[in-house]
């Protein structure tokens, strides 16, 4: 293909009027034509904000990594590239990307645009301590006001108590002691009398002479339900510590933002 | 004096720099809510069909057994089905399809195969990695037979001008630039370029390379109908003609139109420079149409001397010898089969876990049964609920059996023409890449 002078004149319109596919794709031709440097890295920091604007984060993020080498050293460019593996819920490499920043930047003065996203991709790791950290960074360094930073202590002080998987898993050898942990008791109350149901007719069954019963009929469901009681708390638990994160993140990412 | 002032304004001013600068950033941070959809409770609705107006007593306790086993019990056992639809909703979907005697029958059978013995073994054609379920309907215990690839010329292909159309920048800019693209793996957004043009071209040649190279878009996207379409209207002038023509018939093959794509090849205007992957191609579609004569005839010309196409002949020479050699299952004989010994019928139909986990199932209610029956009579609640539920299950393995037979011959078929398509393929991208 022949090279020409990069003209990213039509593409930006097409950005301009939200037409985000074919703007992605003109940056991109845009990328060949490109004779410098400073070219290819508009090209493809403008195709990765075109589908960033497409909610295609994902591949916006793997378009920043075509960027040169020569433009990566820039701070803007991890923070896009954490930004968008954020967006698409990618949270490690997200952190993977903010780490590399501080490896390889040696100013720290543009990293305050940064924080807040890092706080955001911590809580989301669970990591609440750090956030906490980086919070207080924050604060010191004046990017919120201390009325927030205030509201924002206030909830770290409580940060979401997450239920153990270890602990459901052993409490669950009960049948429903796994979901009442993770605070079904509806459920937990069901489990064990299902269990209970199952295990009496067995027993009765046995206990009456009819062994090809018990253990056809009786023993083959319990084992069906009593490992099932532990598959399910696992699930119970995942879902308490899901709901739990979720609206302490929200939170945090309200008063961060509003 | 000065350089403290300027600090001081620099740090009072951050805060308003960092937020203004990423403000839009800030909103889709706000806006992404990161839902899960893994903890969903299960949506379960109330019986089998659409309109509750039935006053069928069965019907209702049915329905509320169902209800109840779906919203609470379900949930509480060891095994996830390996279905999509899950066995109770696909129950229901039986029972609305066939009606309450049939579906239950059936739905015994499709109980006994999904079990961690009936799944082992055999790889199912309709296993979606994906969502690591196996796809099923309804269809499954039809007896009607499988829709066969088109044989007749019902594809028609679209040689209509007009209704493709393109601009002259296209022609002159972007087809080096779509190449590009395919090449990168970056198929979707040469797609993104192909559609967004329009226009009508004076000059032929020029018009055949932008139907060409948006007939090689659509067919790396596997948008197959739109490349067979715009393959055929390329000119016999033109230097993607052979590309176009082998393209465009194996993008039909696909697409099961098996006649209309024997008509392509058959009017190949330079068949004499090809003669070898020219032949090659009648041959397997030959074997696709099952036309042992014409294949016969085709494969006549197999020289196994060319490297891009000895290995795909011999692997074209193999399907054909299995395909002459293979005698369907009989369906009557499998059902026989398992009326004599429960799961027998399936393991005749190649499916021995499926027949293992019907003979246990069948056989373990049996016993359950024969055990009540000798100790408290026949009369007894426990001997008539296991063995109704054991009949249940032997006359709904009985029709299993027919249907896998007809699956096992259905799967050979279908089998045999990925494997046949695939063959064909492989020699093209050699020679025209």
């Amino acid at each position: 293909m022949s090279r020409g002078q990069a003209d990213f004149t039509f593409a930006d319109s097409l950005l301009e009027c939200k037409q985000y596919k074919r703007a992605a794709l003109e940056y991109e031709r845009q990328s060949l034509n490109s004779t410098t440097v400073e070219q290819m890295a508009r090209a493809m920091f403008s195709k990765s904000l075109a589908y960033k604007k497409d909610s295609l984060f994902l591949k916006a993020a793997q378009t920043l990594q075509r960027v040169p080498l020569e433009a990566q050293n820039k701070v803007s460019f991890y923070y896009e590239k954490a930004l968008c593996y954020y967006l698409a819920a990618n949270f490690d490499k997200a952190q993977e990307t903010i780490n590399d920043m501080y490896e390889n930047m040696d100013s720290l003065s543009d990293f305050t645009s940064v924080l807040p996203l890092q706080v955001l991709v911590l809580n989301e790791l669970n990591k609440y301590n750090e956030a906490k950290v980086k919070l207080q960074q924050m604060q010191k360094l004046n990017i919120i006001s201390s009325q927030k930073a205030a509201r924002l202590n206030a909830l770290y002080s409580k940060p979401p108590k997450l239920k153990s998987q270890k602990i459901g898993h052993i409490l669950s050898f009960v049948p429903g002691l796994g979901h009442i942990y993770a605070q079904e008791y509806l459920k937990g109350t069901f489990a064990f009398l299902l269990n209970a149901s199952v295990l009496t007719f067995g027993v009765y069954q046995a206990v009456n002479g009819y062994y090809l019963t018990a253990y056809l009929a009786g023993a083959s469901i319990l084992s069906g339900t009593y490992f099932g009681s532990m598959k399910r708390s696992e699930l119970l638990i995942n879902r308490y510590n899901y709901i739990h994160t979720r609206q302490f993140n929200n939170k945090v990412r309200q008063v961060l933002f509003e | 004096m000065r350089k403290p002032i300027f600090l001081v304004l620099f740090f009072v001013s951050l805060p308003f720099y960092s937020f203004a600068q990423h403000q839009g950033d800030s909103a889709l941070m706000m806006s992404k809510d990161f839902i899960t959809h893994d903890f969903d409770t299960r949506n379960v609705t109330y019986g089998f069909k659409e309109h509750l107006h039935t006053l069928n007593p069965f019907y209702h306790i049915f329905s509320s057994a169902m209800y109840v086993y779906q919203s609470v019990i379900s949930q509480e056992l060891m095994r996830s089905c390996a279905f999509e639809p899950s066995c109770s909703k696909y129950s229901k979907e039986l029972i609305k399809t066939y009606g309450l005697t049939k579906g239950v029958l059936l739905t015994s059978d499709r109980i006994t195969r999904c079990s961690r013995v009936a799944l082992s073994g055999k790889e199912d054609l309709r296993f979606d990695a994906n969502k690591g379920k196996i796809i099923e309907n309804t269809d499954r215990y039809s007896l009607r037979n499988s829709k066969p690839l088109d044989t007749k010329d019902t594809n028609t292909i679209n040689t209509d001008r007009s209704s493709t159309v393109f601009s002259a920048r296209f022609a002159k800019e972007d087809f080096e630039f779509a190449n590009y693209l395919i090449g990168n793996d970056m198929k979707e957004d040469a797609l993104v370029l192909i559609e967004q043009n329009s226009g009508y071209l004076s000059n032929q040649s020029t018009q055949d390379s932008v139907n060409y190279i948006k007939g090689w878009t659509y067919y790396s996207n596997k948008k197959l109908s739109e490349a067979s379409s715009l393959f055929m209207q390329v000119s016999n002038t033109s230097e993607f003609y052979p590309k176009s023509v082998f393209f465009g018939s194996i993008s039909l093959m696909h697409q099961g139109s098996l006649a209309a794509s024997a008509k392509i090849l058959s009017s190949f205007k330079d068949s004499a420079s090809y003669l070898e992957v020219y032949s090659f191609e009648r041959a397997g579609l030959a074997l696709l149409q099952r036309d042992f004569k014409s294949y016969d005839y085709y494969s006549t010309a197999f020289t196994s001397e060319d490297y891009t196409l000895s290995e795909q002949e011999a692997t074209l020479t193999k399907i054909a010898k299995d395909l002459k050699g293979y005698s369907p299952k009989s369906l009557w004989l499998a059902g026989a089969m398992s009326c004599a010994l429960p799961g027998l019928g399936k393991v005749y139909a190649g499916r021995l876990g499926e027949g293992i986990s019907s003979f246990l199932f069948v056989g373990s209610l049996g016993v359950i049964a024969a055990e009540n029956w000798v100790k408290n009579g026949i009369g007894n609640w426990k001997t008539l609920l296991f063995g109704l539920t054991g009949l249940t299950f032997y006359i709904g393995n009985i029709y299993g059996s027919i249907t896998t037979a007809k699956i096992a011959n259905d799967d050979f078929n279908k089998k045999t023409d990925i494997a046949l398509l695939y063959s064909i393929h492989i020699p093209l991208r050699s020679i025209f890449e």
